[in-house]
């Protein structure tokens, strides 16, 4: 019995070892997208791309910027994601720890007519693919004349203009911080003052948002008024339902971006993968499905488009270093005092 | 059997059950030495107990422990309530009615706790469902989301289940005739299910609320999905400095924090379940 039982276990274990041989060698190009119609977008023009270039067809993972980060620093050496799709910040921590390979023209041809804007903050560890802003969106029906200007729709929201109609970002949201530190630009780098703020208008907030998916489906039921989102949603909202709108208040908006980095370790054919996504080809047909701009300068965008992208002029782009080691003590300081 | 016999197929049994052993200290074990480990790193390559001093020593994180095991108590005592009448009632009942009343109770795991969240957020929305109906009763509105109630009553809804199955198997294998003697000797159903049913399913009920207090204090989605800052758990605490903060250490401090509570239940119900094998 026992003698049989090693034969079995061993025919099994040696079995499993040739099976792993042959599958590692076949391992499919592992990339990163956001759900939805960003995975859509993702199908239709980076991986269609690179199908046509490689005759591969890779493995998109919808997975969110901070499991990608947290994946590649479990497994450095061997990464299980070979182009990842990070938030800003988690792309210059992730560039400073060794996970990124340094992106060049030489590997990525497109990267030549991508501004450099795009990627110096991030010392060409990545690049942004394509990016938006954080912008209001109001139901014209109840508020016929939104504030011009952000720190008047703070004020107004505080003094209970709006009732408790309306909704922010929470800091503990992804890009809470970036919105968090935009605020602090408002009051001349006062972050107590931004705080004070925060904590003055929760008695009129409907909700600080965590969930972008619960906060558009409050705006869409009409149990809130006034919602900060991002601007290709809110634009494409507004442009479906007459009763809404969006804009940008003054002074303009933070830049939020989502970063296209190649995972150091990571497979070679990610070079093509990246180039793909900064094709001016792929760059507009993604920018037309989810209405945000892209960032090759390359792309014309037609006029219907054009009239629902955010310039780049009316964005700022934030200085990530300047309070990027500050965001524990700002999460620990929102859940504390903003309560 | 010889003496040499029984030695070798205890051996036999043992050699059996190490590729399970050896599964759980690596894929289980394992990572929370890691964990551990983790949790005493200085960021310079020393260890330190910072971490452990700041969860323990912050009244913050006291509170939101506090409210993290109160939770958890009151979600596990609404789903023995709810729970053991159920369970009795799937566990008398037979045929048909028992498939259905399964069913019932099995159905719900089957769908992904972030989309039940997302129902309940849709019940108790401001013009959700149950306001809806009270607006058309020309009754004030209530608000459930963002409130402690809201929360539990979700999570008892997801965790109920986990009571029910388990005090369902232990009350199947009580002798019905234990009730017919009850009866006939002039005991109240009432009577009857608190002097003999419910002594003979403490097993299962100990195993429920065990269950169910470990699952709801490392539950996090519901509250995340559903809470605000000021219903704050351990569980979100932990998520928010690992992909937030990026704050490994911390996260590991709190989240051990977290196993210890658990294993001192788990304790306390070994303790129990014995105390209830001996009566």
């Amino acid at each position: 019995m026992m003698h049989r039982l090693s034969k079995v276990f061993l025919s099994s274990l040696v079995a499993s070892t040739l099976m792993v041989g042959p599958s590692v060698a076949d391992d499919p190009l592992v990339v990163v997208s956001s759900g939805g119609v960003w995975l859509e977008s993702a199908k239709a023009n980076f991986v269609s791309c690179y199908e046509e270039r490689t005759g591969e067809q890779p493995e998109v993972l919808t997975i969110n910027s901070g499991e990608v980060i947290n994946r590649l620093r479990a497994n450095p050496d061997n990464p299980p994601i070979d182009v990842a799709l990070l938030s800003e910040i988690d792309a210059i921590r992730a560039g400073e720890e060794g996970l990124l390979e340094k992106l060049s023209v030489e590997k990525v041809p497109n990267l030549a007519d991508v501004p450099e804007v795009f990627r110096e903050q991030w010392d060409n560890y990545a690049t942004i693919q394509n990016f938006g802003a954080m912008i209001v969106l109001y139901n014209k029906e109840a508020i016929p004349e939104p504030p011009a200007d952000w720190k008047t729709l703070i004020d107004q929201t505080i003094e209970g203009k709006y009732g408790d109609r309306v909704s922010f970002p929470a800091v503990t949201m992804a890009w809470g911080p970036m919105f968090t530190w935009f605020l602090t630009t408002l009051y001349d780098g006062n972050e107590d003052m931004v705080f004070e703020k925060y904590k003055e208008m929760l008695p009129n907030m409907a909700n600080y948002w965590t969930s972008p998916v619960d906060a558009m489906n409050m705006f869409a039921a009409k149990e809130i008024d006034i919602l900060v989102y991002w601007d290709g949603r809110a634009y494409a909202f507004a442009e479906e339902n007459d009763w809404a709108g969006a804009y940008i208040p003054d002074p303009g908006a933070f830049q939020s971006a989502a970063m296209l980095a190649k995972v150091n370790n990571g497979s070679e054919k990610a070079w093509t993968y990246i180039d793909c996504v900064l094709s001016p080809e792929a760059q507009l047909g993604h920018s037309k499905m989810i209405k945000y701009p892209i960032v090759n300068s390359k792309v014309e965008y037609p006029e219907e488009l054009a009239a629902v992208l955010t310039p780049l002029e009316a964005v700022r782009q934030p200085e990530f270093r300047s309070f990027m080691d500050k965001i524990p003590d700002w999460i620990e300081r929102w859940n504390k005092e903003v309560r | 059997m010889s003496r040499r016999g029984s030695m070798r197929q205890g051996a036999r049994g043992y050699l059996l059950t190490f590729p399970a052993f050896a599964f759980l200290a690596v894929f289980f074990v394992g990572p929370l030495i890691v964990n551990l480990f983790e949790s005493f790193k200085d960021g310079e390559g020393g260890i330190t107990f910072a971490q452990y001093a700041r969860a323990l020593g912050d009244a913050y994180y006291l509170e939101v422990l506090a409210d993290t095991i109160g939770l958890s108590l009151v979600v596990t005592i609404a789903s023995l309530v709810l729970g053991y009448p159920l369970a009795l009632a799937i566990a008398r009942s037979t045929g048909a009615l028992k498939s259905f009343l399964i069913f019932l109770v099995v159905t719900p795991l089957l769908i992904n706790v972030v989309v039940r969240t997302f129902g309940w957020m849709v019940i108790f929305g401001r013009s959700g469902f149950l306001n809806s109906i009270l607006k058309f009763l020309e009754l004030d509105t209530i608000t459930l989301t963002g409130t402690w109630t809201g929360i539990a009553i979700a999570m008892v809804q997801v965790l109920l289940p986990f009571m029910v199955l388990s005090i369902a198997s232990t009350l199947e294998g009580i002798d019905g005739e234990l009730e017919d003697a009850a009866t006939t000797l002039g005991a109240t159903p009432l009577k009857t299910i608190i002097h003999v049913i419910f002594p003979l399913s403490l097993q299962g009920v100990i195993t429920g609320t065990v269950l169910v207090f470990a699952l709801s204090i490392g539950s996090f989605v519901t509250v995340m999905l559903m809470g605000t800052n000021s219903t704050m758990v351990l569980p979100l605490l932990v998520y928010q400095q690992l992909n937030l903060a990026s704050d490994w250490p911390f996260a590991a401090a709190l989240g051990n924090i977290l196993i210890f509570v658990v294993l001192i239940a788990t304790a306390l119900q070994l303790g129990l379940s014995g105390r209830a094998a001996r009566r």
